[in-house]
């Protein structure tokens, strides 16, 4: 147990933390500023359909369709704020907070799109942790303000936020995992449930005027495709918990989840866009590397840009 | 203190996260994941929404026009919410009052449950087994 605890809460550098809030919050912001025209057109819904849930479901009615609009453009504006670690101590937990509002209000039309949970809750944890002590206006600033040397020391307050962040990762997954078990059982893998899931979920997409697989809608003809499928789909999700057990592991576990994810865009034409561009895994490696692979060099050959 | 403070916040925000498992509801952000968790039949009802032309030509309509947003999931969830609330009367009304706009022109919106062989679907069978017709209405000029 206390090996556990040590290796949770093993001091950290201060840039890893920063990486991940600079690249979910990018990540965010652009997701928000992206889907402005569905959360609008959402908005504008008759109040039948209108079934608000979690930290809404207070809410017997729809909102003003104005109040929805300023919500959203205030989420964007704090989301570029967190993103540029602009007033952290303030703005982190409001875009946080004010995150969690807009997305549930987004699932709150008679549907869960269960894509936007993970990146919530990762933002949740980096916006009440302290993830712009560096990389951020509010490092350049206090530089400014005093001769203070920039915080490039590890310590546990920048560690366990990652893990944290890695650990409900990890949890979705297994809940999905143990979701698919107890409402299929085994024969969620041995049997036709994912192939006629997946036919199902083309079908659907073809009635309704969507753009459904041609791979998915050809594979669905062979039966035999689909338990693998399936007992893998299975590994990644249960399995997931093993990434905690050692570096192998973990890398393995990443890629299989990627995947999953590709294998779930190339089946069901789903596009779980979190997962796919790496960041809901970015907690796992190294994120800060990329900023210092990637950074301008100086004329001397020097990398610019202090740790700050 | 620090490390106490720590200890309890992650050990609270993981079993927050593990909670909907615990209590089988399904929320958000707090969520059990159910997606295509549940058996399903290769003969499948799926819920939609049809046009007709001024030829009496049948049209799929496109998920903005049957569900008021972009997303195909919760297009087919309205309809089929609006089925399960005996509501199709209002759904059709607002389905063709999105689609007075469309071109080419339609004349009739039905709201309606098509039975399908999903795996014969894709093998070109195509046509429905069964269409319960649930609503019908005039799109408005």
């Amino acid at each position: 147990m206390s090996a556990l605890a040590n290796r949770y809460f093993a001091p950290e550098v201060p840039t890893r933390l920063a990486a991940l809030r600079v690249i979910v919050g990018l990540f965010g912001t652009v997701f928000l500023a992206v889907r402005t025209g569905y959360l609008f057109d959402v908005a504008r819904l008759p109040a039948n359909r209108f079934d608000a849930v979690g930290p809404l479901s207070f809410l017997d009615l729809p909102l003003d369709v104005h109040v929805v609009q300023g919500g959203v453009v205030l989420a964007i504006l704090l989301g570029a704020a967190f993103t540029l670690g602009w007033r952290h101590r303030i703005t982190g937990p409001l875009y946080g907070l004010l995150l969690v509002a807009v997305t549930t209000y987004d699932n709150s039309w008679q549907h869960i799109a269960h894509t936007e949970n993970l990146f919530t809750l990762h933002t949740l944890v980096l916006g009440f942790t302290p993830s712009a002590d560096v990389w951020s206006l509010d490092a350049r600033r206090r530089a400014h303000a005093s001769d203070a040397v920039p915080r490039t020391d590890r310590t546990e307050a920048y560690g366990w936020p990652v893990r944290l962040i890695s650990a409900i990762t990890l949890c979705t997954y297994a809940l999905a995992g143990w979701a698919k078990l107890r409402n299929g059982g085994v024969d969620w893998i041995t049997g036709d449930v994912l192939r006629n899931q997946i036919a199902h979920d083309n079908v659907r997409k073809a009635l309704l005027g969507d753009r459904h697989s041609p791979l998915g809608a050809h594979l669905v003809r062979y039966g035999w495709v689909f338990p693998p499928l399936a007992f893998a789909s299975m590994v990644v999700e249960l399995g997931a918990p093993l990434a905690l057990l050692h570096a192998r592991t973990r890398r393995a576990w990443v890629a299989a989840a990627w995947l999953f994810h590709l294998g779930v865009l190339a089946l069901m034409a789903i596009l779980f866009i979190y997962p796919l561009t790496g960041i809901a895994y970015a907690s796992f490696g190294h994120p800060e590397e990329l900023w210092q692979r990637v950074r301008p060099r100086s004329r001397t050959g020097v990398r610019v840009g202090a740790l700050r | 203190m620090r490390r106490r403070v720590a200890s309890v916040v992650s050990l609270v925000a993981i079993l927050v996260v593990l909670l909907p498992a615990w209590v089988e509801r399904d929320s958000y952000p707090l969520s059990t994941y159910p997606m295509f968790s549940y058996p399903r039949d290769r003969v499948a009802v799926v819920d939609s929404a049809v046009g007709y032309d001024a030829t009496g030509r049948r049209m799929r309509l496109t998920p903005t026009i049957i569900g008021g947003g972009s997303e195909v999931i919760h297009a087919a969830v309205t309809v089929s919410t609006a089925i399960a609330q005996r509501d199709t009367d209002a759904l059709c009304q607002e389905i063709a009052a999105r689609a007075a706009s469309r071109r080419p022109a339609l004349v009739r919106i039905e709201v309606v449950s098509e039975t399908h062989d999903v795996i014969a679907y894709f093998d070109g069978e195509e046509t429905p087994a069964s269409v319960v017709v649930h609503s019908s209405c005039e799109v408005p000029r």
